[in-house]
């Protein structure tokens, strides 16, 4: 499988943040989920495989290209999205798409007006007054007008409402129909994850704690519930995120030692949002 | 090449609402202050102001997260300085080029005679054909004395910020202030013979003399521009 964007061994250091041995990669024709906690190192990361963060040490490559020295010619080959807008905000839709056409070789206005219509953004009307799902909209449509072949999105559906949201994910479905292309969509919103993603890398404390496809992630580990009487110490020292309450325990465990826990004890699937609730808990511990 | 004008009309865009109310202003200015004073000495303020058309897109830049606009398009971290010093030089020359159209008309019709306009130099004008070379000139000498300004102004805002630019800028002023009262005491220089042999040379060798100025300003701005990339090449956006 080809690989459109590959980091390995990333390491970056900030006065009192620091990523470590990041290391994943995203195939050709899928979708990979970017999720941590606020803090984790997700944007920190982005900003690196784009060249806006000076690498540590590690290696970046997208399109079997180095992410330093062929900067700019990736680029070309790079949507992008962030969770606000980058233009200046008095100017209009015209003036951006007059800003940004001579940049990028393959630039189609046909296909960036043809996205704004279909978004209903108005012309004229300066950017800065747009709504957060008209920013939104606006980003999307200038990162989808060059043919790009890999979006990288970071947070982008924070603060949109749920239509929004939903609109944004259909779009992105639709963009990956084309199997020469990838999507790196960071969020926190694990919910829209669970339902375009393929792939997820985890990022905990700057630190990888999984990469690997959704449902090999899923599969992984279960949660337990049940009276603190049923539990031996064992298992909890094997569990994630232990924690007692009022009326039991509750923890998430790798799912090869299910066959020791007892029949008291509840068992149930587990989504990628308590995941990180869990490992939040046994961080914290 | 091709990447330095992308980012010259990617700042012109954002600029030219303001850019347009600048230029109105300045042709306002010149017509009214040649009523009082030499057009040649208004153009020379004005082309000097000039420069700080370009200024107001660091502030700009700041404002709308230009930094992530640069993190994302393709072109090489240098074509972003070079582009907006490259910007400055064309929006100078075409000051300038505007400014001796303007500095024609009020000269045409300015109510002043040459003992009023020079004063104690009033002499020079023998030396000068007035129509043909004082106006340009004075636009060139303007073209230079921009650059001498917005060249520092520039590197400061790079390094330093938009922020820190005037009290940087006030201190900068401060020293060179002091420095010439300083020099001028120790050396006292006689400027009426500096100025004269300046003027002496520029018409005896005129063509050089635009070469000196709008050459050396434009040098001045592409020293600036690698100072500028130099000083924040690896900085992160």
């Amino acid at each position: 499988m080809e690989n459109l964007l590959e980091v390995k061994n990333l390491c970056k250091d900030y006065d009192n943040f620091s990523i470590k041995d990041v290391t994943f990669s995203l195939p050709k024709g899928f979708i990979m989920g970017f999720v941590g906690q606020n803090g984790a190192g997700k944007t920190t990361t982005i900003r690196t495989i784009l060249n806006m963060a000076n690498i540590g040490s590690g290696e970046i490559k997208l399109f079997g290209m180095d992410s330093v020295t062929d900067s700019h010619k990736i680029k070309q080959k790079i949507g992008v999205v962030f969770d606000d807008i980058f233009f200046a905000e008095h100017l209009n839709v015209k003036d951006i798409e007059a800003q940004l056409r001579c940049f990028y070789d393959e630039w189609d206005s046909k296909t960036f007006f043809s996205y704004i219509e279909k978004f209903k953004l108005p012309l004229k009307k300066n950017c800065g007054s747009f709504s957060r799902g008209m920013k939104m909209k606006l980003s999307i449509s200038a990162a989808l007008s060059h043919n790009a072949q890999l979006l990288i999105l970071d947070e982008p559906t924070s603060g949109l409402d749920p239509v929004a949201r939903d609109e944004l994910l259909d779009i992105l479905a639709e963009y990956i129909t084309d199997e020469n292309r990838g999507i790196l969509f960071s969020t926190h919103i694990t919910a829209d994850l669970e339902r375009i993603a393929d792939y997820v890398t985890v990022l905990i404390a700057g630190k990888v704690w999984f990469t690997g496809t959704k449902d090999e992630l899923l599969e992984k580990y279960v949660i337990i519930k049940g009276n603190e009487k049923d539990i031996s110490k064992e298992l909890i020292g094997k569990s994630i995120g232990y924690h007692n309450y009022k009326n039991g325990f509750e923890a998430m465990l790798p799912v090869e030692y299910k066959n020791e826990i007892t029949d008291k004890i509840v068992c149930e699937k587990v989504s990628i949002d308590e995941m990180l609730i869990f490992i939040a808990k046994e961080t914290n511990s | 090449m091709k990447e330095i004008l992308n980012v010259a009309r990617l700042e012109f865009i954002t600029l030219k609402k303001k850019i347009v109310r600048i230029f109105i202003i300045m042709f306002i200015f010149i017509t009214l202050a040649s009523l009082a004073f030499p057009p040649q000495l208004i153009l020379i303020m004005a082309s000097m102001f000039m420069g700080y058309i370009v200024q107001p897109i660091f502030s700009m830049a700041e404002k709308n997260s230009f930094n992530m606009l640069y993190g994302v398009l393709p072109a090489k971290r240098q074509s972003f300085v070079f582009g907006r010093f490259f910007l400055t030089g064309v929006m100078l020359l075409a000051a300038m080029l505007l400014l001796i159209a303007i500095g024609y008309i009020s000269y045409a019709w300015m109510p002043l005679e040459d003992t009023e306009l020079f004063g104690e130099f009033a002499y020079l004008t023998v030396e000068w054909e007035r129509e043909s070379f004082t106006i340009p000139f004075a636009a060139a000498v303007g073209f230079f004395l921009g650059c001498i300004f917005i060249m520092p102004t520039f590197i400061i805002d790079y390094v330093f910020g938009v922020s820190k630019e005037a009290p940087i800028s006030f201190g900068f002023g401060i020293f060179v202030g002091v420095s010439c009262y300083v020099l001028d005491g120790i050396f006292e220089p006689d400027y009426g013979s500096i100025i004269y042999n300046l003027v002496k040379f520029f018409v005896d060798y005129r063509f050089v003399s635009y070469i000196v100025l709008i050459g050396g300003g434009i040098l001045l701005l592409a020293l600036g521009a690698v100072i500028s990339h130099l000083a924040t090449r690896k900085r992160e956006l």
